[in-house]
């Protein structure tokens, strides 16, 4: 079974992820700030990592660099969200290496549908 | 009287030339010698002098070619007294006129008198060639100084350039410009030949600050000035003797505002063309200056609006996010209950129902957060004023958020003083603010924490002395009523205090954000409680826990009439509604009728003070009271009612006494019987002189 990292700060915002993805057979694991994110990333070895850009602790951009640039993880797809949505940052979040840029609010057959295709 | 000197030690020549230059009263010496002539020469100055060729000793050639120098360098005129026989034709050129032998008293005194001329000429010739030798000199100094003022826009460096312009043209013992920013900014630059001493230095502070005493708007002292000293030759010392110099002096006015004084000191006297070039420096100076200061201005209103801009995007970015995450969850939330997937499970519909309410209300409360500030911003928020207790809006509060706290099994203790005075407030407002302060402990408190809100009085110095304020002005007095409201939460550090206040402060920097929110709450409490002329601080230990402190004065009801007569003054300008305020007092209404005293036309200044009252204008007329008049008995009308209640009450008030009264409007009265009871509520309150500024 794929696993998916949920990181975002916002409870709710990870609970309704969660309960959309799970039924979809993914298996889901959650992180509520940066730091507790990366670490998970690290250890669980997610398929996915579904990343909300600001976080306390180390932000969504920073964490998204940091794997992207590490041999060992660099592989796993990132999929970003965020309430920005001006140029800029997208180009700050395509810069940083995320595989797919989301703002919020998003529609959630939107998540479901990108979910697919990038772990098929 | 004209000295001449006479190179013979031919007797006979000597006599004629005695009897006929003492005939003019010319004073005529002899030298019977090239010595002799000479150490003449050294000693004393002379016109003109006789070579007597018909000398028997005397090498006169030698003489004639000897004296040249001399006779050059002090343009003294040289006559020949020629041999009637040898005329050494060479020599005549080195001389100015020759007088022929057998000599003629007439032609020998007119040869002398006309070199006596010519000298005087020629001695004229070269003073007013001096003079505009010195005059172009100055011109030239002043065109550079002028090219140099066009090429600078700092208003030190053109001041600087003038009276670098002023100290070469003229020559100058001293020079010294006081110029003034600003109280902190006052800059006195000494310019001298020699170094100052220490008194003279002091002493050109106070006169420089004496001489402006007049003219400035602000009160600076002498500790207050910044010194700068440059001096040309340091061998020398001026002292207090350069204040008996001549001097000149101009005030540096820029666009009709005073910046402060140059003054420039020589010892030999200024002459009317000094003065005018010391004006013409000045001139050529003041339109660099005016637009130096244009720039300055324009530099500062830049620096602002690139601030203003910097705000706005933040502003715009931030409050974006805060917004768009909620719905995010609303919008998400009620995508999976209308979903299939949710009609499935049972209780899912109501969890995501649940969590899309909880995210609405969130969303409620930062919206209304972003109004107030808005507001605020404005200038147009509204307040409503009563006496209450201040334990009712906190009970309040609590009641509210009590099952919020109960979530995160936080307990809110109450601890308030019974028998506190009544406070003068806005009870929503303070509602707001405890709401606020309450939910922030809440946040920022883990699970199992203890809020505690408490009630007491205190006195103003108790708030001056608080760690949190540095530098509150003036004493406070009086009575304050304050609510704490305390938690056992993550505290804060104590650089931090200050900027806590700041909008958007918690989201500063949102990408290490800890909760969410707004940013606004506090900023926007501090605003609400700067209105009601109270103060907030807090206090704070990290890991320990937080207090914040809100003091509202414990207002007399003069003050509270003050306070609300100011209130209404401003609302008055903004709405562009009018208010008129006038005084019953029998003085004003004596003889008169009350409607003509009133309906004058007048200006008066609007303070919020007792003892002066605005004068708001109708369309038509001005309506005015005068405070000298006036006593304490002010009523406050809208506009459109005031004639008809001043007809009506001219009988019943003219023999007013003393009476204060609070707030009246129309819709508190609407008939003349209401207003007359409402002025007995307060009848017998007296008036006191002395009031608290606040």
């Amino acid at each position: 079974m794929k696993k998916i990292l949920i990181a975002d700060d916002e409870a709710d915002i990870v609970e309704i992820l969660k309960y959309v993805l799970e039924p979809q057979g993914y298996e889901c694991i959650t992180a509520y700030d940066g730091e507790e994110a990366l670490n998970s990333a690290r250890s669980k070895q997610p398929d996915l990592i579904i990343l909300d850009v600001m976080m306390p602790k180390i932000n969504g951009y920073k964490i998204s660099r940091l794997l992207k640039f590490d041999a060992e993880y660099k592989k796993i797809p990132i999929m970003m969200l965020t309430a920005r949505s001006q140029d800029t940052d997208r180009a700050i979040g395509e810069e940083t290496g995320a595989d797919v840029y989301i703002t919020k609010p998003f529609r959630i057959e939107d998540v479901s549908a990108k979910v697919k295709s990038l772990l098929g | 009287m004209s000295e001449i000197v006479l190179i013979s030690d031919n007797k006979r020549a000597v006599e004629t030339a005695s009897r006929i230059l003492s005939m003019h009263e010319y004073g005529l010496k002899c030298a019977s010698s090239i010595e002799d002539a000479e150490e003449m020469l050294n000693k004393g100055s002379f016109d003109v002098i006789l070579f007597d060729f018909k000398s028997y000793n005397i090498d006169i050639s030698l003489a004639v070619r000897k004296f040249q120098p001399v006779l050059k360098s002090g343009n003294i005129r040289s006559i020949l007294l020629l041999d009637e026989k040898n005329i050494n034709y060479n020599l005549l050129k080195y001389a100015d006129g020759f007088i022929q032998r057998p000599f003629d008293d007439n032609l020998f005194y007119a040869a002398v008198y006309s070199q006596l001329q010519a000298r005087c000429r020629i001695s004229e010739l070269v003073k007013n060639n001096n003079d505009l030798s010195k005059s172009l000199y100055q011109m030239n100094v002043l065109y550079e100084a002028g090219a140099q003022l066009t090429g600078s826009i700092d208003k030190a460096k053109l001041i600087d350039i003038m009276t670098g312009c002023l100290e070469q043209s003229l020559s100058l013992s001293l020079c010294y410009s006081l110029i003034i920013n600003s109280a902190s900014d006052i800059r006195l630059t000494i310019k001298s030949l020699f170094p100052v001493t220490p008194g003279l230095e002091n002493a050109i502070k106070l006169r420089a600050l004496l001489s402006c005493k007049n003219l400035f708007s602000i009160s600076p002292e002498i500790k207050d000035i910044n010194v700068s000293k440059f001096s040309r030759d340091p061998s020398g010392s001026f002292g207090l003797n350069v204040f008996g110099y001549d001097n000149l002096s101009v005030p540096v006015n820029i666009d009709n505002k005073f910046y402060g004084i140059i003054e420039v000191f020589r010892e030999t006297d200024f002459t009317q063309d000094d003065a005018k070039c010391f004006s013409a420096a000045v001139k050529q100076a003041s339109l660099p200056l005016e637009s130096a200061v244009l720039y300055e201005d324009i530099e500062d209103k830049k620096d602002k609006l690139e601030k203003l801009e910097h705000v706005k995007s933040e502003f715009i970015s931030i409050v974006s996010h805060e917004l768009k995450t909620p719905l995010t969850s609303i919008k998400s939330a009620i995508d999976i209950v209308l979903a299939s997937c949710a009609k499935e499970a049972p209780g899912a519909a109501e969890k995501f129902l649940d969590i899309a309410k909880r995210n609405t209300s969130r969303l409620e409360v930062i919206i209304k957060d972003l109004l107030d500030f808005s507001k605020i911003e404005a200038g147009k928020l509204e307040f409503k004023f009563e006496k209450t207790n201040i334990n009712l809006p906190a009970e309040m509060v609590k009641n509210a958020l009590d099952n919020l706290a109960k979530e995160r099994n936080i307990t809110i203790n109450l601890n308030l003083a019974s028998d506190l005075d009544s406070v003068y407030i806005d009870a929503q407002r303070i509602e707001q603010v405890l709401t606020n302060l309450i939910s922030n402990a809440l946040k920022f408190t883990p699970e199992n924490g203890r809020i505690e809100v408490s009630s007491s009085e205190i006195t103003g110095d108790d708030i001056r002395n608080n760690d949190f304020f540095t530098g509150l002005p003036g004493q406070l007095s009086g009575k304050y009523i304050q609510i704490a409201v305390k938690d056992s939460g993550i505290g804060i550090a104590k650089e931090n205090w200050n900027r806590v206040f700041e909008q958007f402060r918690q989201i500063e920097n949102p990408l290490t954000r800890k909760a969410g929110g707004s940013g606004l709450g506090l900023s926007i409490s501090k605003r609400l409680i700067d209105a009601h002329r109270g103060f907030i601080w807090l206090n704070s230990k990290v890991n320990e826990g937080t207090s914040f402190y809100i003091a509202i004065p414990v207002m007399s009801d003069r003050e509270i009439f003050e306070f609300s007569l100011e209130q209404d003054m401003a609302k008055s300008k903004q709405d562009k509604t009018n208010i008129a305020l006038f005084s019953l007092n029998e003085k004003i209404a004596g003889g008169k009728s009350l409607t003509d005293t009133i309906l004058r036309e007048k200006i008066l200044r609007g303070k919020s003070k007792y003892k002066d009252f605005a004068v708001i204008k109708d369309n038509r007329r001005y309506y005015y009271s005068y405070a000298a008049d006036m006593e304490s008995c002010v009523y406050v009308f809208e506009l459109r009612r005031l004639e008809t209640y001043l007809k009506s009450v001219q009988e019943d008030y003219k023999n007013c006494d003393i009476m204060y009264s609070s707030v009246l409007y129309p819709r508190d009265a609407d008939s003349i019987e209401d207003i007359k009871a409402k002025l007995n509520q307060y009848k017998g309150i007296s008036d006191e002189e002395n009031t608290d500024c606040r």
